[in-house]
C-alpha cells in the first residue's frame, strides 16, 4: 500500500525484505576488504567492525547472512543485484552456483549484562552461565542459518541436520553426540530458557541446575563438517558476527575478546559494535585484528555516499501515493533575495572603504571590487573574501610598507578556504540561505541514513505542500536553509528527553559550539571555513595526573560520561587523522552536522582545536 | 464478561475501591482487632505520598501498623536530591501518621555501575526487599503504595510480593492490596526528563521476545499517555515489533482525551510506524482490572490467531498514569503464571522529574482522587 510520505515510514533493517535491502544496500563499503585484504584474509582476520548508530553496521552483517546471499544468488544478474554479487564473488563469499560461507548472526542485548548484576550469583558462576547463554545462542543461530542455507523450514526439519562432531572433549554433558539437529538445538534452547528462567524468577531458583560452561566451545564444533545435510557439506566456512558487543558489560566484553582471540584458530569472526570512547584494546591492530571504521570509510567517497542517499530518496519518494519527486534546488534564488543581496553590497563595501581609510595599501582591491562585473551575488562573496584578506593583513603585527598591494596578490591569498568562510560570514551577516541543496544535506547527515530520513522528511512534506499549489515541487534555497535550520532547533529542543545525562551534555556542547562559534567568526577567519572539532591531548593534562591516566580518573568522569553518551547518541563522532610525527594518528571528535547547522557552523571537516581535558572539563563545569 | 474468554480470569469478580469507599471499607475492615498492617510506600518529593497512608489510619487510629519506607536514589540528577525539601516535608508530615518507630526504612540502589556503564537494578533490588518470605508472615494485611514509587520499581515489587502469597498462602490467607493517588493534573505538572539510554524488560516480566531460540511474532501494547513521544520511540526501537496496537484511555474524565492523544502521535504512530487504525484498543481510564480483562482478551485473541505460526510474544508497555499501569501488571502476572503465553513489561523509566509551578502542583495534590486495588485475600475466597 502506497503512503502519503514515505520519507516519515522507519522500515527497520529486520522488517525489510531481503531484495528490498539488498535493492538499497551499496556495495562500495565491500571495497574495503577488496582493496585491503585478499579472500582468504578476510576471512583468517578478527574484524571489528565500529561506527556509530545508524551509519551501517548491522546492515552490513545483514548482508552475509544465509537469507541475503540466496536472495542475491537468485537475482545474480539483475541489474540492481550484478555490482553487489560481483564484489560478493570477489570476496569468495558466493560463486555462481552456490554460497560459500555460512553467515551466523548474533546480535547482543542488554540481557547479558543482566547476568553481570544479578545479585545471589558467585563470580564463577557468572562466567560460566555467560558462557553457556553465548554457547546456546550461537549453537541456535547456527541451525537456523544452515537451514535457511538449505531452504528447509525451522523447525520443522532441523532433524534433517546431521552433527557430526566427535566429542573427544566432553563438551556436551547432557546430550549424546554425533546427534541430529534437532537434539542438538532442544539441548541449546534449554540451556537459553532456563538461563531467562532464572533471570526473570520471582522464586529462587538455584543457578546449580543449569548447565554452566568454562569456554565458548561452539565456536569449534560449529565447523562445515560437522554439519551436514543429506550427508553433504553445504558450505566452506563459517563466518560468526557478533553484533552490538558494546551491550555488554566491559567485563564481558573484555573477556569475551581476549577469549576469542586466545582460542581463535581457522575461524572466521566479526565483532561489530558503536563507536565509544576512550575504549582501546591491549592488543595490536594488524597483528591480532583489524578494524573497520564504517564513518573513516565514508568520509573518503563523500560523493558516493551522496549518490546512494539521492538513490534512496528516489525510491522512498516512488514509494508515495501523492507521485511527487524529492527535489531540492542546488543555486540560490537571486530573484527571491535580490533586496538582501542590494543590502548586503551596500554594507559590505562601506566596511571596507572604513578598514582601509587609513592606508592606500588596498587601494586597488578597492578598485577592482567597483569595477567588478559579476552578478550581486558575486559581488557580495567577492567583497567578503576581500574584507577577510583586508583583515588577515592588518592583523599582522610588523609594520607594513605603505605602497599599494596588487589584484594578483589579493587573487593568490583567495584560496577554497577563504572562498568557503566569506560564503558563511555572508549568510550570518545577511541572514541569506547556508545549507541548501542535496550535497549539503549529504554532508548533514553525517553518513548516517536514518539521520538523512530525520531532515528529508519534513523537506519532503513541503513538496507534497507545494504540489498541492500545483507549482514547482523543488524547494528553494531560502525555504530548504529555514527548514533545515528548524528541524535542527527542534532537535535540539529535544535533546534533553531523548538522552542520559543531558544536563551534562548540553552544557558542554552549548560551551563547545559558543567556543567554535568565536573561532569561526573571528574576521580574519584563521581557521577558514571554521571550528567544529576537537583534539583531545592527553600529554597536556594537569600535572598531578599522569597522561595515560586521565582516562580512568575519578576526577574527569564526567568528562568520561558526557564524551561517551555524545558518541553513544551520535552528537560527535570520531575520525582519525594522520597529523605530527610520521604515522602518527590522532583521534579528532567532531560536531554531528546537524549539530553543526544547529549552532550556525560550517559542515567541513579539518578545522578542529587541540584541548586538555581539563579545558574540557571547565565546559561541562561551566 | 466477554463470552470469548473461556478461561476464567483470576481477578474477576474484581474489588475496586475509591475516595470514600476506601475509608469506609478499612474502617469496617479494621473493626475486628487483631489485624495486622503492613504498609509498604515509596519515599518521595509526590505531594500524594502520604496521602493513602492517611487515609487508611485515619479510619482506625488503633490500626496495628508497620511502615516499610523505600528509600531510592536515581543518580546524580536525581529529583530526590533536587527536591529534598520536599522529601523532607513529606518525612516529616509522615511522621505525625504513625510512629517513627514504627516505620522501616530500606534503601535500594537504582542503578549499579560497572566499569563505565550504568545498569538500572532497581527492579531486582526492590524485589529482592522481600526474598525472605518472613518478612510478610506477622502481617494479616499488606498494602502497597505506589504513589510515590517510580514504575522502575512497582511492578516488581507487587509481583514478587503477589508471587510470594501464591506460593506460601494459596487460600487467600492474607490481604494484599495497591494504593494510588491518582490526579491527572498533577501528573502533567511533573515532566520527565533524561530516559533510560539502554532500555531492559522489567524484573519479573521480562517475557519472551528476547529468547533468541523461540522467536516469534511480537505484538506490542503501548498504553498511551501525553508527553511520551521520545519514550514510545525508544521503546520501538527495542521492541521492534511486528504488530502495534495503541490501547487508549477511554470512557475518561475528559471524553475527548483519546482523540487528544491520536492527535498527539498521529505522525508517530500512523506515518512513521505505521499503525493500522483498527489496532487501537480502548480501555477504561479509571479502572484498571478492565484494563486488564481487555489486554488479557487481546493477549489470547493474538495467541489464537497466530497459532499456526507458533503463536506470539507479547509486549506491554505503559506511557499512561500509575492506575492503568496496574492494569497491565495484571494481565503479565496472570500470563506468567499460566506459563501459556509470554507477556513482557517495557517501560521507559526517566532519572530526572521535574515539577512545573510547583505552587500550583502543591494545590493539585490535595485533590487527588484515592483508589484501592484488593489483590488476594478473604474477598477472593470460594
Amino acid at each position: 500500500m502506497k503512503i502519503r510520505n514515505p520519507f516519515l515510514l522507519r522500515a527497520s533493517e529486520r522488517i525489510e525484505s531481503d531484495a528490498g535491502f539488498l535493492r538499497l544496500y551499496s556495495p562500495l563499503v565491500l571495497d574495503y576488504f577488496i582493496d585491503n585484504m585478499d579472500a582468504e584474509e578476510l576471512w583468517n582476520t578478527f574484524l571489528f567492525i565500529r561506527s556509530s548508530p545508524g551509519a551501517g553496521k548491522s546492515s552490513l552483517l545483514r548482508l552475509f547472512e544465509p537469507a541475503s546471499l540466496l536472495t542475491l544468488l537468485n537475482r545474480k544478474s539483475g541489474d540492481e543485484f550484478k555490482e553487489l554479487f560481483k564484489r560478493l564473488k570477489k570476496l569468495n563469499a558466493v560463486s555462481d552456483d552456490r554460497i560459500n560461507v555460512l553467515g551466523v548472526n548474533l546480535t547482543f542485548t542488554r540481557n547479558y549484562e543482566l547476568l553481570e548484576s544479578f545479585s545471589g550469583l558467585q563470580p564463577g558462576v557468572r562466567d560460566r552461565l555467560f558462557y553457556s547463554l553465548l554457547n546456546s545462542r550461537i549453537i541456535t543461530a547456527s541451525l537456523r542459518a544452515v537451514l535457511s542455507l538449505a531452504r528447509l523450514k525451522f523447525p520443522e526439519d532441523l532433524h534433517k541436520i546431521e552433527f557430526n562432531y566427535k566429542d573427544e572433549k566432553l563438551y556436551f554433558k547432557k546430550i549424546t553426540v554425533p546427534c541430529d539437529g534437532r537434539t542438538l538445538y532442544e539441548w541449546a534452547a534449554d540451556i537459553e530458557k532456563t538461563i531467562y528462567e532464572l533471570l526473570d524468577s520471582f522464586l529462587p531458583i538455584s543457578p546449580a541446575s543449569i548447565e554452566g560452561h568454562s569456554e565458548l566451545f561452539s565456536l569449534e564444533v560449529i565447523r562445515p563438517e560437522y554439519m551436514l545435510v543429506d550427508g553433504k557439506c553445504l558450505f566452506d566456512r563459517v563466518l560468526f558476527m557478533l553484533d552490538d558487543v558494546h551491550k555488554l558489560s566491559s567485563k564481558q566484553r573484555d573477556g569475551l575478546i581476549s577469549h576469542l582471540m586466545e582460542k581463535r584458530s581457522s575461524t572466521s569472526i566479526w565483532l561489530s559494535e558503536r563507536l565509544e570512547a576512550l575504549n582501546n584494546l591491549k592488543t595490536n591492530r594488524g597483528r591480532d585484528y583489524e578494524e573497520l571504521n564504517l564513518e573513516d570509510y565514508w568520509k573518503e567517497r563523500e560523493s558516493k555516499f551522496e549518490k546512494l542517499l539521492t538513490s534512496i530518496a528516489n525510491k522512498r519518494a516512488a514509494e508515495s501515493r501523492e507521485d511527487v519527486e524529492f527535489a531540492l534546488d542546488a543555486q540560490q534564488n537571486e530573484l527571491e533575495l535580490a533586496d538582501a543581496y542590494k543590502e548586503a553590497k551596500i554594507v559590505l563595501f562601506a566596511t571596507i572603504s572604513k578598514l582601509s581609510q587609513e592606508t592606500i595599501r588596498f587601494n586597488e582591491w578597492k578598485q577592482y571590487l567597483e569595477q567588478f562585473d559579476g552578478t550581486e551575488q558575486e559581488y557580495c562573496e567577492l567583497a567578503k573574501q576581500i574584507e577577510i584578506i583586508i583583515h588577515r593583513n592588518l592583523a599582522r603585527s610588523e609594520l607594513a610598507l605603505e605602497y599599494t598591494l596588487s589584484v594578483q596578490e589579493l587573487i593568490e591569498k583567495i584560496d577554497e578556504k577563504v572562498v568557503q568562510a566569506a560564503r558563511l560570514f555572508l549568510s550570518r551577516q545577511f541572514n541569506l540561505p547556508y545549507y541548501f541543496s542535496m550535497a549539503t544535506l549529504s554532508k548533514i547527515s553525517t553518513n548516517n541514513v536514518e539521520q538523512f530520513l530525520g531532515f528529508a522528511a519534513p523537506l519532503y512534506e513541503r513538496m507534497l505542500s507545494l504540489n498541492l499549489n500545483q507549482t514547482s515541487v523543488a524547494i528553494s534555497a531560502y525555504v530548504q536553509d529555514k527548514e533545515i535550520r528548524k528541524i535542527a532547533n527542534q532537535r535540539w529542543k529535544d535533546l534533553d528527553k531523548m538522552i542520559p545525562e543531558s544536563g551534562l551534555v548540553i552544557r558542554f556542547l552549548e560551551n563547545f559550539c559558543a567556543y567554535c562559534s568565536s573561532e569561526t567568526f573571528r574576521s580574519t577567519a584563521p581557521y577558514a571555513p571554521g571550528v567544529n572539532g576537537f583534539h583531545i591531548d592527553a600529554t597536556r593534562t594537569i600535572r598531578l595526573i599522569k597522561e595515560e591516566e586521565w582516562l580512568s580518573n575519578d576526577i574527569f568522569i564526567d568528562l568520561q560520561t558526557v564524551l561517551n553518551t555524545c558518541l553513544a547518541f551520535n552528537l560527535l563522532h570520531v575520525r582519525e587523522v594522520m597529523q605530527g610525527k610520521k604515522g602518527q594518528k590522532k583521534n579528532i571528535y567532531y560536531l554531528n552536522r546537524w549539530l553543526c547547522v544547529k549552532f550556525g557552523l560550517p559542515l567541513s571537516y579539518g578545522g578542529w582545536r587541540t584541548k586538555k581535558p581539563d579545558e574540557l572539563l571547565r565546559w561541562i563545569k561551566r | 464478561m466477554d463470552k470469548k474468554i473461556e478461561d476464567k480470569l483470576r481477578w474477576d469478580p474484581y474489588v475496586l475501591l475509591r475516595n470514600s469507599e476506601v475509608t469506609t471499607f478499612t474502617s469496617e475492615h479494621f473493626k475486628v482487632t487483631e489485624r495486622k498492617v503492613l504498609y509498604v510506600m515509596g519515599s518521595g518529593f509526590d505531594y500524594r505520598m502520604n496521602l493513602g497512608i492517611r487515609s487508611v489510619k485515619n479510619s482506625d487510629t488503633a490500626i496495628d501498623m508497620d511502615c516499610l519506607l523505600i528509600q531510592y536514589d536515581e543518580g546524580k540528577s536525581s529529583s530526590s536530591r533536587k527536591y529534598k525539601p520536599l522529601v523532607d516535608a513529606n518525612l516529616g508530615d509522615l511522621k505525625t501518621i504513625i510512629p517513627a518507630e514504627k516505620i522501616i526504612v530500606k534503601h535500594i540502589d537504582l542503578w549499579t555501575a560497572a566499569g563505565k556503564k550504568k545498569q538500572r537494578v532497581g527492579d531486582k533490588n526492590a524485589s529482592d526487599v522481600f526474598d525472605d518470605p518472613a518478612l510478610l508472615a506477622p502481617y494479616t494485611d499488606i498494602f502497597v503504595d505506589i504513589s510515590a514509587l517510580p514504575r522502575g520499581i512497582y511492578f516488581s515489587l507487587i509481583g514478587k510480593i503477589q508471587a510470594i502469597i501464591d506460593l506460601n498462602y494459596p487460600s487467600n490467607e492474607k490481604n494484599f492490596f495497591i494504593i494510588i493517588s491518582e490526579n491527572a493534573e498533577l501528573d502533567s505538572h511533573i515532566k520527565e526528563f533524561e530516559p533510560d539510554s539502554e532500555l531492559s524488560y522489567v524484573f519479573g516480566f521480562r517475557g519472551g521476545s528476547e529468547l533468541t531460540s523461540d522467536k516469534k511474532e511480537v505484538i506490542w501494547l503501548p498504553i498511551l499517555g501525553e508527553g511520551s513521544a521520545g519514550q514510545i520511540e525508544a521503546a520501538h526501537e527495542k521492541i521492534e515489533p511486528d504488530e502495534i496496537c495503541p490501547v487508549l484511555p477511554f470512557p475518561s474524565r475528559d471524553p475527548r482525551r483519546s482523540d487528544a492523544l491520536l492527535t498527539e502521535y498521529h505522525k508517530l504512530l500512523f506515518d512513521e510506524l505505521n499503525v493500522e487504525g483498527q489496532n487501537i484498543i480502548y480501555v477504561p481510564e479509571q479502572n484498571p482490572f478492565e484494563v486488564y480483562r481487555t489486554l488479557a482478551q487481546t493477549v489470547k485473541d493474538y495467541n489464537d490467531t497466530l497459532h499456526s505460526l507458533n503463536g506470539c510474544d507479547i509486549v506491554i508497555s505503559t506511557f499512561s498514569s500509575k492506575l492503568l499501569s496496574i492494569g497491565a501488571l495484571l494481565c503479565a502476572y496472570e500470563f506468567k503464571v499460566l506459563n501459556n503465553i509470554k507477556v513482557g513489561i517495557l517501560n521507559v523509566d526517566s532519572s530526572g522529574y521535574e515539577i512545573e509551578d510547583e505552587e500550583s502542583a502543591q494545590k493539585m495534590g490535595d485533590k487527588s482522587e484515592l483508589f484501592l486495588i484488593w489483590l488476594a485475600g478473604e474477598s477472593y475466597k470460594s
